[in-house]
């Protein structure tokens, strides 16, 4: 039992990292969106089963809640955003793709490094959940830093907010239920408010492009 | 022995079904009802009981090339499992004979399509060679992930090692699998690399460099490409899911590994149909990306997967 | 017996010198002259090399000088033999196409000179791989070096041919200057010139010293090999030689730094920390991917030729490299097969790259012109010369069942090793080495597509193809035995490869020797079974698969016939030659795809019928040409700075014959002033 659940977490922490890499190379942000709910996908299934392996009903409602905030509501809210504003394709990001792509390589290649390592004695996991951890966070951090729009950059935060959220579980520090439910508001008023915040700016200046916005200040 | 004349025999004999299969889906995908799955085989046998015409500035290569990438692409078919570890008695079941293998009788075709001196032809040859050039690396990339895991390059002891692989590396294989479905679909030339179906000067790749062949040659040639199709679907399957694979040597665990190979690689080509009528095909100059994003994915794939 | 064998190839290499330069007035004589000894001598020379081979025997010898450090010691081991027999086999062929080739400058130079630095290029490359002391070592050396360049000035009636020797000269010389600061700093460590004595105190010497000598001899014999970014004179230079000749500096010359290589980083320093081994590798990596990629934008058929080179040396460098690393990291059985699959590259290279630049040299005969895109059809005119050139071709692809497969298969097997076994910083540099090979084969192929396809398929592009001719048996003949030794390099790999294991355990640093594997030599395998390869099998079903195939189609369609028609023109009619795919728009789009490295600009010239109508174009002319980048980056600051330099010196060279006597005055002032204090 132990052991399958193990497993299905592992795969669930797999399937968190390639989401991330996807969000790297997609153009499309209704394509970003759909990485987004896989990545979330992957998040609620891990937290579920750890739910049910310790017969914790306080964790099996935060996972509730949060597979219906991070997989139906937000999800619903962005692609209601893109279809209004007609920007499924405005995706763009600083670095060309063989670039961004040779970047992730040297975060993954960094977080297998033995700078980390002091960091790293502390938590339980075989090495490879590590690798995927660190360069889980790392990633998301550079999809932010990379993504001119603003629509990319909101999930690349949510992106960032899952990988620690998963980094948490692994790391064996269980929160209270509570806490993890305020938290989860919290993160749910930041898409509300961020949401409400970039369709805002779209109606008054008619971009999302950072570099654009930019230019306001003249 | 007995097995490798029975491979030998029995999967160029498949192969046309395969193609069959996949035009079939990519037809109701497109809310046409397409030709019967047995369609390919009608026409192999038709061509193959027609004359020939042949340009007269062809020269030998022309001639040879058909029979070169027949008998490689046998060859490469024979070299992958589909009944578990007894195949890895074959002598040239390794991963890098096989892959450089499949680059010779890339080189013979794209030989013969400069041949003829048409324009469409050496064209052809000039953006199948780009691409083949930028997909070995993916292809070898995606595959030595699998080998590093099982401390093999034997293809049938790979597959049956990796069956028992235990569940920490299963991000490495999924991840390399990606990689090798990207490899897969610019060697066998499915959109986005090429269309198969299209014989649009513009765009056509493999299309291009057999445009000459007429008659039995043109047979061989197409039956080489459906060989090559059910190579990389059966590689795939048998190297990333290789479960149903056996470790016995009698008749009946062969026969139904077999099955389940053929199952699993049918599995796999009707989900290549589907995702190859839901995508467009890109431009020429967008597939170095794809090409790169599939070669990164096996790098990520041995990096995580020997730590 | 072998003492005797040495000497006389030397005096055979003497003789067809000395009597070509004496007959230099009939051309016909000092031809035949200068190449049946060099014949003779290289026909020897295997016979020698494969004796101590077999024999496992040393013949050192000295022969005693006035001079105290300087003293003609020579050392003839397994690895030297090795590198005898990769000269000689390729000078063989080389002399007898020399009989045949060197026919179409008799009208024009001076075949007797030819002659006689002919013979004393191949007689220097022979002192050079059996000198043992450093001095003797760098006056052969440089013996090499200006045979050769005489041998490229040639023709030296094409400016382009000299400016390429300028090049060969400068590059040349400041590669030999590093080497000499190598030698005297290994001197000043162990007090001695002699290449044994050093070797045998290596462990003596200190790091920082092991350090300086190993980037001056890296930057020295890498010169010599052509190595990125130091390579600018090798295309220049191989373009300009005869063809033979480029065969010989491409296949043997350049192989002579890699020798010196394995020789000083191997035997000499021993053991070196993981830095050398790992800038070995990243050069290897680098030079591998930008040689093919350089070679893929050219037209100039030997020019191509020639970055194919320097590719190539950056494979053997990765078996080197990856030698190196193993054996700092105390693998020596891994270390054994990197090294092994090195040395097999090297001599694969040199069969199948004399090859190449023998068959372009009957191309270039037949057309007289070196740019590929005026040939085309050549296979119809040309046949067995098509033939020859298409297993070169196939054998630097580093396709099966050739001899370039099982080295780059060998070669491949050792990068894995080091993915699998090294930490991440270790295992991103292999992961690096193995990504440029797997590349650089893909490329190679896809730019021999261009050259022989080119080159020999499809309508003739220009007049002079259409009228080429075979050429005659004396330059059939040395590409078939070169082919023929390709095929037999690869159907004897693991035979190779088992021999190749005895000769590096002799020269030294990799341990024990370990029993061999219980396979039979037919098969190598690497990593303790993690691979096998099994060549002649490989060959076997290839061959049998096709010949399969064949059969069957001649049973199914036995009745059907063969027509012949012309090519489909879309209903335009009458193709012509120009309507072929050219060079350069074949490799267009990987120059494209790779335009960050090539920074390729495009030039359109158009001629309109009308010039106020402009629907009509007379004529169009796309000219793409691409940088020079290190002559734009590196070369030219380089000697900005080095103009700048001089031009502050000058200020000292008044011309007043007072202040050189003042400069005299104050050295020795200054030396004795050294000599009491410090």
């Amino acid at each position: 039992m132990i052991n399958t659940v193990f497993n299905l977490q592992l795969l669930c922490a797999s399937l968190i990292m390639l989401s991330i890499i996807l969000m790297h190379i997609v153009k499309k942000n209704s394509t970003l969106v759909t990485a987004y709910i896989l990545q979330s996908l992957g998040l609620v299934v891990l937290l579920g089963s750890g739910a049910i392996q310790e017969k914790s009903f306080g964790l099996l409602v935060v996972t509730a809640i949060m597979f219906v905030i991070k997989i139906i509501v937000a999800p619903s809210l962005f692609i209601r955003l893109i279809k209004k504003s007609h920007l499924n394709l405005s995706a763009s990001t600083y670095l060309n793709i063989p670039l961004t792509l040779s970047i992730l390589l040297g975060i993954l290649v960094f977080s297998q490094s033995d700078i980390l390592t002091p960091l790293l004695t502390l938590l339980p996991v075989i090495p490879q959940i590590k690798t995927i951890l660190i360069s889980g966070i790392l990633m998301s951090l550079f999809l932010i830093i990379n993504r001119k729009g603003a629509l990319s950059q909101i999930i690349g935060v949510l992106s960032l907010e899952n990988t620690i959220f998963v980094f948490g579980i692994f790391l064996g520090v269980r929160q209270l239920s509570a806490l993890e439910i305020g938290l989860l508001f919290d993160v749910f008023f930041w898409i509300v408010v961020s949401s409400v915040f970039v369709t805002m700016i779209y109606r008054n200046f008619g971009s999302f492009d950072i570099s654009k916005l930019n230019q306001l200040k003249k | 022995m007995i097995l490798i004349i029975l491979k030998f025999i029995l999967l160029p004999l498949l192969s046309p079904l395969m193609v069959g299969i996949v035009r079939k889906v990519k037809a109701l995908m497109q809310n046409r009802q397409g030709a019967r799955i047995y369609q390919p085989y009608f026409d192999l046998w038709k061509l193959f009981h027609k004359d020939e015409v042949i340009s007269p500035d062809a020269s030998w290569i022309f001639f040879a090339t058909p029979y070169i990438l027949f008998g490689l692409s046998i060859l490469v078919l024979v070299a992958v499992p589909v009944f578990g570890s007894v195949e890895s008695l074959i002598p040239f079941s390794d991963f890098l004979v096989v892959i450089y293998m499949v680059a010779a009788a890339t080189f013979f075709l794209a030989l013969s399509g400069i041949d003829v001196g048409s324009a469409f032809g050496g064209f052809g040859s000039s953006r199948e060679m780009t691409l083949a050039a930028l997909t070995e690396g993916v292809l070898l990339f995606a595959l030595l992930p699998v080998a590093l895991l099982t401390h093999t390059t034997n293809l049938a002891l790979m597959a049956t090692y990796a069956a028992n692989l235990p569940v920490t590396s299963y991000f490495a294989v999924i991840t390399a699998f990606l990689g090798y479905i990207i490899a897969m679909f610019s060697e066998t030339g499915r959109i986005p690399f090429d269309n198969p179906a299209t014989h649009l000067e513009l765009t056509m790749i493999h299309e291009a460099m057999i445009l000459e062949y007429s008659g039995k040659r043109l047979a061989l040639i197409e039956w080489a490409s459906a060989n090559k199709l059910l190579f990389f679907a059966l590689l795939g399957v048998n190297m990333f899911f290789p479960k149903g694979l056996t470790q016995a040597g009698d008749p009946m665990a062969l026969l139904s590994a077999f099955g389940i190979s053929v199952f699993k690689t049918i599995l796999l080509l009707v989900v290549i149909a589907v995702a190859e009528s839901s995508v467009a095909k890109f431009r020429l100059f967008r597939l170095p990306d794809i090409l790169l994003t599939g070669f990164i994915l096996g790098i990520i794939a041995i990096l995580v997967a020997v730590i | 017996m072998i003492a005797t064998l040495f000497l006389m190839i030397m005096s055979l290499y003497g003789i067809g010198a000395f009597t070509s330069l004496l007959f230099r007035k009939n051309k016909e004589v000092a031809t035949i002259y200068g190449n049946f000894f060099a014949i003779a001598a290289s026909v020897l020379g295997i016979i020698l090399g494969g004796e101590i081979l077999l024999t496992q025997t040393v013949l050192t010898g000295t022969f005693p000088t006035s001079l105290p450090l300087f003293s003609l010691t020579f050392r003839l081991d397994s690895l030297s033999a090795y590198f005898l027999l990769i000269i000689s086999t390729v000078a063989l062929a080389s002399s007898t196409y020399g009989v045949g080739y060197m026919r179409h400058y008799f009208s024009k130079y001076n075949v007797g000179v030819f002659g006689f630095f002919y013979n004393l290029f191949l007689l220097s490359m022979v002192l050079v791989v059996t000198a043992n002391n450093a001095f003797y070592f760098l006056s052969v050396w440089e013996i090499m070096s200006l045979s050769s360049l005489f041998l490229v000035l040639f023709e030296y009636h094409n400016g382009e041919t000299l400016k390429a020797g300028i090049v060969y000269f400068v590059m040349t010389h400041v590669g030999t200057a590093c080497i000499v600061a190598a030698c005297l700093l290994l001197y000043g460590a162990t007090g001695s010139f002699d290449f044994s004595t050093i070797a045998r105190l290596s462990s003596h010497i200190p790091d920082a010293i092991k350090a300086a000598v190993f980037v001056l001899a890296l930057i020295g014999f890498g010169t010599k090999a052509g190595i990125i970014p130091l390579h600018i004179w090798l295309p220049k230079a191989h373009s300009a030689a005869p063809s033979h000749v480029s065969a010989l500096m491409s296949g043997v010359m350049i192989k002579l730094g890699i020798f010196m290589m394995f020789r000083f980083f191997i035997e000499i320093l021993g053991q070196g920390p993981f830095w050398w081994g790992a800038i070995i590798l990243a050069i290897g990596a680098i030079s591998s991917v930008l040689g093919v990629l350089y070679a893929l934008s050219e037209h100039d058929i030997k020019r191509l030729l020639a970055y194919h080179s320097i590719e190539n040396i950056g494979i053997i460098l990765l078996g080197l490299g990856s030698s190196m690393i193993f054996l700092s990291l105390h693998l020596p059985a891994l270390a054994l097969l990197a090294a092994c699959a090195g040395l097999f590259h090297t001599f694969n290279h040199a069969i199948f790259k004399s090859l190449l630049f023998m068959g372009a040299g009957s191309v270039i005969h037949a057309t007289h012109t070196r740019n590929i895109e005026e040939y085309g059809g050549l296979i119809k005119h040309m046949p067995y010369t098509a033939l020859f050139f298409l297993i070169g071709s196939i054998a630097i692809s580093g396709l099966p069942p050739f001899n370039g497969f099982a080295s780059e298969w060998v070669t491949f097997q050792s990068l894995f090793a080091g993915i699998s076994l090294l930490d991440v910083a270790g295992k991103t540099l292999f992961l690096f080495a193995a990504g440029s090979l797997a590349l650089t084969g893909g490329l190679a192929a896809a730019c021999f597509v261009k050259a022989f396809g080119i080159t020999f398929l499809a309508r003739p592009r220009s007049h002079e193809s259409e009228k080429a001719k075979e050429s005659s048996l004396w330059m059939i003949v040395p590409l078939g035995f070169l082919s023929l030794l390709t095929i037999i390099f690869g159907l004897g790999a693991g035979w190779i490869i088992e021999g190749l294991k005895q000769i590096l355990l002799s020269v030294g640093n990799f341990g024990v020797a370990f029993s061999s594997s219980s396979t039979s030599p037919m098969t190598i395998v690497a990593q303790n079974g993690f691979a096998q390869l099994n060549m002649p099998i490989v060959f076997l079903s290839m061959v049998v698969s096709i010949l399969v195939v064949y059969f069957f189609t001649r049973v199914i369609s036995a009745k059907q016939k063969v027509a012949r028609g012309a090519t489909w023109d879309c209903g335009y009619i009458g193709l012509e030659g120009h309507m072929e795919i050219t060079a350069t728009a074949f490799s267009r789009t990987l120059i494209m795809i790779f335009k960050g490295l090539f920074q390729p600009s495009q030039q359109h010239q158009v001629e309109y019928i009308d010039a106020d109508i402009r629907y009509l174009k007379k004529s169009h002319a796309v000219n793409i040409a691409t940088e020079n980048l290190y002559e734009k980056y590196f070369y030219t600051p380089l000697q900005i700075i080095t103009e700048g330099i001089s031009r502050k010196v000058k200020v000292i060279q008044g011309g007043n014959l007072n202040e050189y006597l003042l400069y005299i005055f104050i050295a020795i002032i200054g030396l004795l002033v050294w000599m009491r204090y410090f």
